[in-house]
């Protein structure tokens, strides 16, 4: 049997193991061998269902058009090879895979909220208090959640807002928030 | 990958159906002779009822039957209701007060993002309404029991306002009704430059004609048998030549590499041709599509970059590029369009108020506040 031939009837083994829907399956069966090989070694990792390689694949594809990456070469970088690897549970690196390659397939957005989150931990606002945005950015409405359990946590937690207000940190947040170039 | 349904469609000047659908009682109407006379080797069919004809499948599943219904020409007579509210009208997104004239459903065009590909997926034909006079005196009612109000009515949301004109010739009637309602703006929005038939007529300051553009990198590549960007650009230079008030709809703004410069050069380009201190109105409008659509898209046009930008669910289930990076893209186009178009009236189509904020600085208007602005 050829390499080729034995890929083919791995992946198609796979798909009918797992149910892959038809859709995902068809996308990944016409891909060239080096990415079908790629995907299935990711998704045997993983134990990927239908869903997480239709969300998966899409991105791939996309990437591919967009930046003729292909996605032997966005799955074999060396930080998911590097995920992969390490000591870590399965849905862990399930979830680290999937936010490098949405970061790759969402560049502008990804890095954006990788500042959103640099510019939040400087504001150095203590366990008890959460900055949260909306998913996807999708509003320029940012949550602040304060939790404590004691008068001296809460005095804390609002002394540490007022600083980071009166040092303009929250106008870096928003100023940030407000667009992507 | 499969290559992409949507090649190789003729100019729309030459557009032609395979075939003309008349439902029976239509044969002698004005809309019928025309089409029957523009299209003299096209083979007509007689039909009983359209309304059982719309149900009968055209093509299996798996043979694009969408692209197959655009093929198919039907002129009916239509039983219910012509006037509705524009679908944009959507809770938590500002709106502007418009209202639809539905004389023609489906479009002969096959733009890769189009959404009626989905709202009019399963539709086999078409179709054209026979009776323009019982929906203008539909419109007639509502208009006239309102003379306080102005109404902004236009016949371009789920078909092209002028593609079909020269086989229908719709555009006599409407503007004439139009121009002698003093409370009515009707906008003719198109991808076309069929612009003969309206150039024959004596223009009118309650007739708008607009066109959506984008760059020529998308109109080339994404809106299958449509004019060319320069092309819509001459028939509007003409139109206005005319006497007739122009607007152009950035819509949809399509985020891709390089998209920036090509909006600036699409601006530039109205500007050098258009004389923009008399346009009537400008929007934008992101790119959005339900998940339905985005699949559409991917099945039907394999080879479309629309969906490649950095689009996410939004609060109304449809995808956009995430809000930030619209705002960047809707401040820079509103800030050239501000400069080449200083007094002209610039609105966002299908955004909430926030985002309008953000473009525009100041608090989001209300849909009869911005309804007023546009008239």
């Amino acid at each position: 049997m050829s390499r080729d031939r034995a890929l083919d009837t791995a992946v198609r083994a796979y798909i009918a193991d797992r149910h892959i829907g038809a859709v995902v399956a068809a996308r990944w069966l016409r891909w060239s061998p080096a990415d079908a090989a790629a995907l299935l070694d990711i998704a045997e990792a993983l134990a990927l269902g239908s869903n997480q390689l239709g969300e998966l694949t899409e991105w791939l594809e996309d990437i591919a058009a967009r930046d003729a990456l292909g996605p032997a070469a966005v799955l074999g970088a060396a930080e998911i090879r590097g995920i992969l690897a390490a000591p870590l549970g399965r849905s862990d690196k399930l979830k680290r895979v999937k936010a490098r390659v949405r970061a790759v397939r969402y560049p502008r957005l990804a890095a954006l909220e990788r500042n959103l989150d640099a510019d939040v931990r400087a504001l150095d606002l203590g366990p008890g208090v959460t900055v949260r945005f909306p998913p996807g950015l999708d509003g320029d409405e940012v949550t602040v959640e304060v939790r404590v359990r004691r008068a001296a946590q809460l005095r804390d937690a609002v002394e540490r807002l007022a600083r980071a207000l009166d040092a303009g940190g929250f106008d870096r947040v928003f100023s940030r928030l407000d667009e992507a170039t | 990958m499969p290559a992409p349904i949507a090649t190789g469609a003729p100019p729309p000047s030459r557009w032609r159906p395979e075939v003309l659908l008349l439902e029976r009682g239509c044969e002698d109407t004005a809309v019928a002779r025309r089409a029957r006379a523009a299209l003299p080797d096209v083979p007509v069919e007689l039909i009983d009822d359209a309304r059982t004809e719309h149900r009968r499948p055209v093509a299996p599943a798996d043979a694009d039957p969408f692209g197959a219904g655009k093929r198919r020409l039907l002129l009916y007579r239509e039983r219910g209701r012509f006037l509705a509210a524009c679908q944009a009208g959507t809770p938590g997104l500002v709106c502007c007060n418009y209202l639809t004239l539905n004389l023609v459903s489906n479009c002969p065009y096959d733009c890769s993002y189009c959404f009626l590909q989905e709202y009019l997926a399963n539709n086999p034909t078409l179709k054209a309404v026979a009776n323009v006079d019982t929906a203008l005196a539909e419109v007639a009612a509502v208009c006239d029991a309102h003379p306080e109000r102005t109404f902004r009515i236009g016949t371009g949301e789920i078909a092209d306002s002028l593609a079909l004109e020269p086989l229908l010739g719709h555009v006599r009637d409407l503007a004439a009704f139009a121009t002698a309602r003093r409370n009515v703006v009707l906008e003719l929005k198109t991808k076309s430059d069929c612009v003969d038939e309206l150039l024959a007529l004596e223009p009118s300051e309650r007739v708008v004609v607009s066109w959506s553009l984008t760059p020529p990198a998308i109109a080339d590549r994404e809106e299958a048998g449509t004019a060319s960007f320069a092309a819509r650009l001459a028939a509007a230079a003409r139109c206005q030549a005319a006497g007739y008030r122009v607007g152009f709809h950035f819509d949809p703004l399509v985020d891709y590499e390089g998209c920036e410069e090509d909006y600036r050069d699409a601006v530039a380009a109205i500007a050098s041709s258009i004389d923009l201190s008399r346009v009537a109105w400008l929007s934008l409008g992101s790119l959005r599509a339900t998940p339905r659509l985005r699949a559409i898209v991917r099945e039907r046009h394999p080879g479309s970059r629309v969906l490649l930008g950095e689009q996410v669910p939004s609060r109304d289930g449809k995808w956009r590029v995430f809000q930030p990076r619209r705002v960047a893209l809707y401040r820079r186009l509103a800030g050239w369009l501000r400069d080449a178009a200083p007094g002209a009236a610039l609105y966002l189509c299908m955004e909430p108020p926030e985002v309008w904020e953000r473009v525009f600085g100041g608090v989001a208007p209300e849909a009869r506040e911005l309804g007023r602005i546009l008239q």
